[in-house]
């Protein structure tokens, strides 16, 4: 579709990334995608403040909390 | 009057508010106006989705304060639309979306692609125009134009397809600019006397300083007071970063050195923000909201005053009028703060620092479900040499890598909302994300948007790989039409 792809799997390539992509957008006219591999590692949850502790009344249900 | 076409005089009015760029996909329902888009001056920008295209409206107004235009075919070419006028609606964004409808005639019989257009963005719309009769094509036209930017918010002008055909005389409207003040004098007053008495002031800096153009006021405000400034979740680019008075966001993933600061306050300076909900919740374990603070609020929508927080001033004004009109008021009087500013900088600068440490050694997440993928991600690099990084890392490096005057838009995800407190910026009208609607798709598209508008500037889209699918089609609108952007994906897998 005419866009660069670049993938990186290691954290000091991170930057540099970054740089030579924006670089390639501003003198180049070039749109890059840059994939960066992640862990499945979560931040705090989201919506803390709409979580309670799982309530099941049905037997179906009760291993389901 | 001028004889004209309905379409002439929905273009003209279209020209007359300066409109030069619009979004969206083609179709026979405004054929005959769009084929004088060009001769006017006006580029469509055609897009791979609808959705994509109202993005990108929204991300073209936000990045120039001009109108962002999006235009579609009746019936699925507008429902398309109806989620990111939501996202523009929240972002009080004068977005117009022009929505050509079945014809008159058809009405109510179950053509092609027909549906009634304005009950589905009722909700997300300040206002919307129906052209009942073509002879009132550019009163409407204007009338949406004009309250878009006076109500700070999307307005639709709904076009039934036969009414863009006939002869018409007409006047083109000015368009109608809305002279702001800085709010009653009683309301100032008293915000100036509470803040004369204050000993440890916040200045709490949200949307309205951007969308006002008020951060040289803001700026004056805080300097007079001395006091930390913190930004209103994801208004990161409401105070510059390099201000060092500058503490950062609130809100998910915040800055920890903003919410123990203005957890100390015994009075806040809300400038230009609604206070939302969703922005002051407990954070890092920390119910941080100053509950016995004296609250003064600022806003242009005198319905957001004391809206969701208990305030003691509601001052109906905008941001930047406001501002000097306290600082006027504080003019050559000593202020309670006053003799403690050296100790107040002090008790600054401490938190900012330790927050930044604090950013520097938290490398990965350490809760169990965490600690897990981790060591799952461990084990499948012993097993094949793949290599997955801590999301925390990387966004650190984007950071220290993220180029002057970068446009930044972030999509919805647990990455994206992380990188809350790795995102600050220099200069407003920088940071853009679906606000309060949340939705998944939405970084590509309005950075292609803000791009449109602004091509000087380094234009970076942050995405999870599962927000990234929703829209990732967009691509083949920057590249087709020459609106080069940079999306960061992170694919976590999940």
């Amino acid at each position: 579709m005419g866009a660069e792809a670049v993938r990186i799997d290691n954290i000091d390539n991170v930057g540099q990334a970054l740089t030579d992509a924006i670089k390639a957008q501003m003198e180049e006219g070039k749109t890059t995608v840059i994939e960066i591999m992640c862990t499945k590692e979560l931040g705090d949850p989201f919506r803390k403040d709409a979580l309670s502790t799982p309530v099941r009344h049905l037997d179906k249900y009760k291993d389901y909390v | 009057m001028t004889r004209m076409t309905p379409s002439e005089a929905f273009v003209e009015t279209m020209v007359a508010n300066g409109v030069t760029t619009t979004f969206g996909i083609m179709g026979s329902a405004f054929m005959d106006a769009m084929d004088i888009f060009a001769p006017a001056g006006i580029r469509l920008i055609p897009v791979v989705h609808e959705q994509g295209a109202a993005h990108m409206a929204d991300g073209y107004a936000r990045v120039s304060g001009k109108h962002g235009v999006v235009i579609g075919q009746n019936g699925p070419g507008i429902s398309n639309c109806v989620t990111a006028i939501a996202a523009a609606f929240w972002a009080h964004s004068p977005v117009v979306i022009v929505t050509p409808e079945t014809g008159t005639m058809g009405i109510g019989l179950g053509g092609f692609q027909e549906a009634n257009q304005l009950p589905m963005f009722q909700e997300f719309t300040k206002y919307q125009g129906h052209i009942n009769n073509e002879h009132r094509m550019a009163e409407i036209t204007a009338r949406c134009f004009d309250r878009a930017q006076s109500e700070m918010g999307p307005t639709q002008l709904n076009i039934p397809r036969d009414r863009f055909y006939g002869d018409i005389d007409v006047e083109i409207p000015e368009p109608m600019v809305l002279d702001r003040g800085a709010g009653g004098e009683k309301s100032l007053d008293e915000a100036a006397e509470l803040l004369a008495n204050a000993k440890f002031p916040v200045l709490l800096s949200g949307g309205g300083v951007v969308q006002g153009n008020a951060m040289a006021e803001c700026i004056a405000l805080a300097e007079r007071l001395g006091c930390p400034v913190v930004n209103s979740y994801l208004h990161n680019d409401s105070f510059p970063k390099s201000h060092p008075q500058w503490c950062g966001p609130l809100g998910y993933q915040g800055s920890k050195a903003s919410m123990k600061l203005i957890a100390q306050a015994d009075v806040v300076v809300a400038l230009g923000s609604r206070l939302g909900p969703f922005g002051t919740l407990p954070q890092h374990g920390m119910d941080y909201w100053p509950a016995d603070a004296k609250i003064i609020q600022v806003d242009a929508d005198h319905k957001m005053l004391g809206l969701v927080k208990k305030i003691s001033v509601g001052i109906h004004g905008d941001a930047g009028a406001a501002a000097t009109a306290l600082v006027r008021r504080l003019d050559g009087k000593v202020l309670a703060c006053d003799a403690t500013r050296d100790e107040r900088a002090a008790t600054m600068k401490a938190e900012q620092d330790a927050w930044e440490t604090e950013l520097d050694e938290w490398t990965h997440e350490k809760d169990d479900f965490s600690l897990d993928m981790i060591a799952e991600a461990d084990a499948e690099r012993a097993e094949d040499g793949s290599n997955w990084l801590h999301p925390r890392q990387v966004l650190r490096e984007l950071e220290k890598a993220m180029p002057a005057r970068a446009m930044v838009s972030t999509d919805i995800g647990n990455i994206n909302s992380v990188a809350n407190s790795y995102l600050r910026f220099d200069e407003p009208r920088s940071f853009f994300a679906p606000m309060s609607f949340g939705n998944c798709g939405y970084a590509l598209p309005t950075i292609i948007g803000a791009k449109a508008a602004a091509p000087d500037r380094p234009a970076i889209a942050y995405a999870g790989d599962g927000a990234w699918a929703m829209s990732m089609s967009e691509l083949m609108t920057a590249t087709r039409h020459n609106i080069p952007v940079t999306a960061v994906v992170f694919h976590n897998r999940q």
